[in-house]
């Protein structure tokens, strides 16, 4: 693991243990469209304008980060 | 170091809950003149004046014993981290409280410093919890501009690898890209975040003077001291 790997793992952790009450990122169960999107994300078949959006959304809910891993892990 | 209750118990742990239990030569080590002149100068070399650096420590060792007539500070500290890591955390906490205050007086008392220590904040963010942590405050403020302003494509790139540890590869194949232009894109981003952050630290508290390696491991320190407004309630 490099040191850059161990600055963002600390940042991470900071700023879920710190995110702001009104600004905290939603946990939200993922609901079906975002969740094809993100399994044609992984498939590797999402066109780069809806990439985009999907990551944009994919950083404001948590669960959807976490669902992103699993497929990538899983797949 | 052993885990029980969960709470990591090491040396340090172990020394201040010595001290706490009125062992003087414990309460020497932690308060050692190596020490004060340790924390007097980190607090100079992040901006504060020699005045301010003395100040903020002799009330910081006066709050860790409860001798001002508080609960002890040291009460608050879990183990988690190093007592070193600790005191610098909240001794860099009390400075950014003391110099924000200063900021929003008007025309301070003169002297060298612009001002003497007797409105010094005396730990109330660590007595009232981390919402009230200017440290915290400043932290979080600069990491979420410089992220804002990153491009989000690349910070989910940047989670997968380096929070998750998906190997650059696999998010190369997704992305349709090649392994090394991931990696180009990771390395400019990341570079890109340190730059952005300490120019966002600058812009909230210009006299903090902060490099890279420091403000990751106060990051860490936050962190492994969350609990420090509740840990003794």
């Amino acid at each position: 693991m490099t040191s850059d790997d161990i600055s963002l793992k600390v940042i991470s952790r900071f700023l879920e243990d710190f995110e702001p009450e009104a600004q905290a990122h939603s946990a939200t169960a993922v609901q079906p469209p975002l969740e094809d999107k993100i399994a044609r994300l992984v498939r590797g078949e999402l066109p780069e304008d809806e990439r985009q959006v999907l990551c944009h959304d994919v950083l404001r809910n948590r669960e959807a980060m976490k669902l992103l891993v699993e497929m990538l892990k899983g797949s | 170091m052993e885990e029980m209750s969960g709470q990591v118990l090491n040396g340090d742990f172990e020394l201040v809950q010595r001290a706490l239990a009125g062992d003087e030569a414990a309460a020497g080590t932690i308060r050692s003149e190596a020490r004060t002149a340790q924390l007097e100068r980190i607090l100079v070399s992040r901006g504060g004046s020699v005045s301010e650096a003395k100040d903020v420590v002799a009330d910081l060792w006066a709050d860790c014993f409860g001798s001002s007539g508080g609960k002890a500070l040291l009460a608050k500290f879990n183990g988690r981290g190093s007592l070193e890591a600790f005191l610098t955390r909240v001794a860099v906490n009390r400075l950014i409280d003391f110099k924000r205050h200063q900021r929003f007086q008007a025309a301070p008392p003169g002297g060298e410093d612009g001002g003497g220590m007797d409105d010094l904040p005396s730990g109330e963010g660590e007595q009232e919890g981390v919402g009230e942590d200017g440290l915290v405050e400043v932290l979080r403020g600069a990491l979420a501009r410089a992220f804002e302003s990153s491009d989000p494509e690349t910070l989910v790139m940047l989670q997968l690898v380096g929070v998750h540890g998906i190997n650059q590869e696999r998010v190369a194949e997704v992305w349709g890209w090649s392994q090394s232009k991931v990696s180009r894109q990771l390395g400019s981003l990341t570079s890109e975040l340190r730059e952005k952050t300490l120019e966002e630290v600058k812009k909230l508290d210009p006299w903090l003077e902060i490099q890279w390696e420091d403000f990751v491991s106060l990051c860490r320190s936050c962190s492994d001291f969350l609990t420090i407004g509740g840990e003794s309630d």
